[in-house]
This record gives structure tokens, sequence and C-alpha cells, in this order.
């Protein structure tokens, strides 16, 4: 199996030179989940940002080995209300006829929709650009049971689909569902 | 009525190009305020405002009147105001206090300037509150032109470049796109060219009345922009055509009424 990032030693620090996240090291193969776990402010998505090119400061190395373009990022899902006012299907990127996307009012405008029909709108449009690598940053914050289930369930119908592909996930909730390969690394 | 037409005459070029200037700078004030940047596009307006008037100082030093200087300094200016905000607020979350500060440098910058050069201050007015009546048909036919080709590519890749603005307020933009950059210098070409051509009070009114008013109670992506640019092209026109009926009327001041009626029917006719 190949493998899509090597990361060795890696701790991210403050601009004025804090650390911000553990010592760091591990390898991601295709076809493989990794799953961080960790407390509040432990680090996780300030790791994630900097394997991700988004914070700068850190020391160890990390490699990627795929290009950026086929990396797809869902952070956590603020209540962010844009400016411009789109409605979920001008956010969709993807086909319209996604399961995601299911029973969805897609005339509805996003700066009203709730946290569960926003992140199938979100996670709908990566998972149409069929990338080889998807992080996301806890993906079922704020919303309720029934749409993470749903969530979980396509991203594991993607991956099964898709073996090539990986994933890492920082979540407070565990995954339900069987899947076959993951691995999990504490941050503390 | 004979005066009036022989106006429209005068104005010929004028016309379409606040109009064409107006639209295209109500898309770019769009997607600024969008990616929470509307303050660092106004410190851009006024380091390219810097920029113009030093061209006007170097000619009226020189003895020249080679206006070149202006545009050439002011897309120069503008884009350094770009990369000096860029850097200096990287991924702080407060940045308006930074954003003003350079405001107040670039106004104090361009104060000094005037202070220090001799007759420089009439020309300094005009291009504060615009220029628009007197602005020569080559500055008009070249805002009209390139104010036109703005429009149109920026509507051909208006919804992508919603979702990158939103993917940038989402921080999730983790890949860079030309067409992301070629947004940026458009950006600078068209705010200085403004600036120099109708001024700093025009450039930043079409910035960011159009959609200030749009945003509000649209339903979609495609409502949104039909009402952006009425506001900035009907408006202009009615302003406009008000300022040419009544000859006692500045003509910016009155584009920019005229954005902020248009805005306020179409509020009025959403509440409906």
């Amino acid at each position: 199996m190949n493998t899509l990032i090597e990361v060795e030693n890696l701790r991210a620090f403050s601009r004025d030179n804090v650390p911000l996240t553990p010592v760091v090291s591990f390898d991601l193969a295709e076809g493989e989940v990794l799953f961080l776990r960790g407390e509040n402010g432990a680090g996780k998505s300030t790791l994630l940002k900097t394997l991700l090119g988004l914070h700068k400061k850190y020391e160890g190395s990390f490699k990627l080995h795929i290009p950026s373009t086929q990396i797809q990022y869902l952070p956590q899902l603020g209540n962010l209300h844009f400016h411009i006012p789109l409605s979920l299907e001008d956010m969709c990127s993807g086909p319209l006829d996604s399961p995601l996307l299911q029973g969805l009012d897609l005339k509805k405008p996003w700066n009203t929709a709730s946290g569960g029909e926003r992140q199938r709108i979100l996670l709908a449009s990566v998972l149409a650009k069929k990338p080889r690598l998807i992080i996301l940053d806890e993906p079922f914050n704020h919303i309720d049971k029934e749409a993470s289930e749903l969530l979980e369930k396509r991203l594991s119908e993607y991956f099964h689909d898709h073996p090539q592909s990986s994933l890492i996930v920082v979540s407070h909730r565990p995954l339900v569902k069987v899947w076959s390969t993951v691995r999990f690394l504490e941050i503390k | 009525m004979t005066d009036f037409f022989s106006l429209l005459q005068i104005y010929k070029w004028s016309i379409p190009a606040c109009i064409a200037m107006s639209s295209a700078l109500a898309l770019i004030g769009s997607q600024w305020t969008a990616r929470e940047r509307s303050a660092q596009i106004f410190v851009l307006g006024q380091g390219s405002s810097l920029g113009v008037v030093m061209g006007l100082a170097i000619n009226i030093l020189l003895g020249t009147d080679f206006h070149h200087w202006s545009l050439g300094l002011g897309l120069l200016s503008g884009w350094g105001t770009l990369f000096l905000s860029d850097y200096l607020i990287g991924r702080r979350s407060q940045q308006n206090h930074i954003f003003l500060t350079l405001f107040i440098l670039f106004l104090a910058l361009t104060y000094l300037l005037t202070a220090i050069t001799p007759s420089l201050e009439t020309h300094m007015a005009s291009t504060y509150f615009g220029d628009v009546a007197v602005m020569s048909d080559f500055a008009a036919r070249t805002s009209l032109v390139l104010g036109i080709l703005f429009v149109a590519g920026a509507l051909k890749y208006w919804r992508q470049l919603s979702l990158t603005s939103f993917q940038l307020v989402n921080h999730s933009w983790i890949h860079s796109h030309a067409q992301n950059r070629i947004f940026d210098l458009t950006t600078i070409l068209l705010t200085t060219l403004s600036i120099q051509s109708m001024g700093y009070l025009f450039t930043i009114g079409s910035l960011f009345i159009s959609t200030s008013f749009a945003a509000q109670r649209s339903t979609d992506l495609k409502n949104y922009t039909r009402k952006l640019l009425l506001i900035s092209s009907l408006g202009s026109l009615i302003g406009f055509l008000v300022s040419l009926i009544s000859t006692n009327l500045p003509t910016v001041p009155c584009l920019l009424l005229g954005q902020i009626f248009m805005g306020l029917i179409l509020f009025r006719m959403n509440s409906k």
C-alpha cells in the first residue's frame, strides 16, 4: 500500500513559541482511517492545520506524497453567516442526486439552514471531488444523531468505493459504523 | 430639452463608463465584503489614492502632463498596500485596528505630500471627491471597456468566486487558484483606475453601497447578483441624469445617492 503522508516528530508552536501540540509521528497509507482523539485544547485542529499548510510555525517534518489538489478539508462547522445570500443549491459543487442531499430543500438559504443540512452539503461537495485524502475536523458537531449517522454512513460507503482514499478525522463522537482499517492516535 | 440632449452628447462616454465601472466595483466589493475584508479594500483605496497623488505631484514638480504617472504609481501603491496589509494581518482574528492604522498612515502621507507640493490641493480634492464631469474621453472609454470586460469575466466565474470567498472566510481554503490571484490583480487595477478617473468617493461608494442593500432579503445567488447590478447600474444612471438636469448638483454625490435610492426601492419591494 502506498503511503500518502509521513509525519515525523511534528510539533506546532504559536507566534510566541508556545507549544500548541505534543510531538507527533505517524504514517498514513491509502485506504486507512486515522482517528485523532484528545481533550479540548490538546492541539488536534492545529495539527490538521499544520499538515494543510494553514499553520506555518512548527518543528519536525511531514511529507505529503500526493498533490494538494487531491486533498479536501472540512474545518469545524461554526455558526457562519455568509454575506452573500447563497442557497444550499448554490453551495453544492457536486451532483445534486448525491444520497447525502436526498430530502433536503435545496432552495433553502445557507444562512438559515441547520448544522446538519450545512454539513451534508459541504460533505457532498467534498466527496464529489473524489479526493485521495479527506481531512475532517469535528464533522459531527452541531448536528443531530440522525444526520451524523447519515454522514458516517455516506463516508464509509465512499471509502468502500474508493479503496485508495484515506481519511483523517478529529471527533469527540466515536465512529459507530464498522470501518475496515481505523487507527487511533491520542493527542495529549 | 435641447440643452439636456447636448449635455448627453458631451457625456456620451462618461455615462456608460460610470455605469460599467460602478457595476464592476459592486461585484468586487461584494466578494471582499463576503471575505470579511471590506476594511482592507478601504485601505487599498487609500493606498492607491496616495500613489495617484504622488503621480500628480511628480507632474507638477517636473512641469509635465504625463497622466500615466498617476495610474502607474497608483497601481504600484495599491499592490504594495494589499501586500503589506496581507503580511501584517497574517492569520490574526482582530484585523480592523491594523487596517485603520494603515488607513491613517496613508491619509497622513497624502496630506503631507499635498502640503509640501505647491498647487496640489485642487488636484487632491478632485482625486477624493471625483472628477466625473471633467473626465477625459480616453479615461472614460478605458473605464468603460475594462468595466465591461470585468463584469463579463466575473459573471462567468461568479459562483466559483463566491464559493472561494466562502472557503476563505470558513478557513477551509487550502488550494491556491490562479482565478483568485487574477481577482486580486483586477481589484487593484479597477480600483486604481476608478480612483484616478472618477475619484475615491465614487470608488468606495460603488464598492459597498450595492452589496449592502442587495444582501438584504435575497434568496439565492442569482437573485442577489441581479439586485447588485440593478442598484449599481440603474442607480448610477439615475444619479447622472439628475446631475445633468440640475446642473448645480455635483455629479459624484448624485451617482452615489442614485445607488442608495435604487437600493431603498429594491429593499422596499422585497419587504412587501
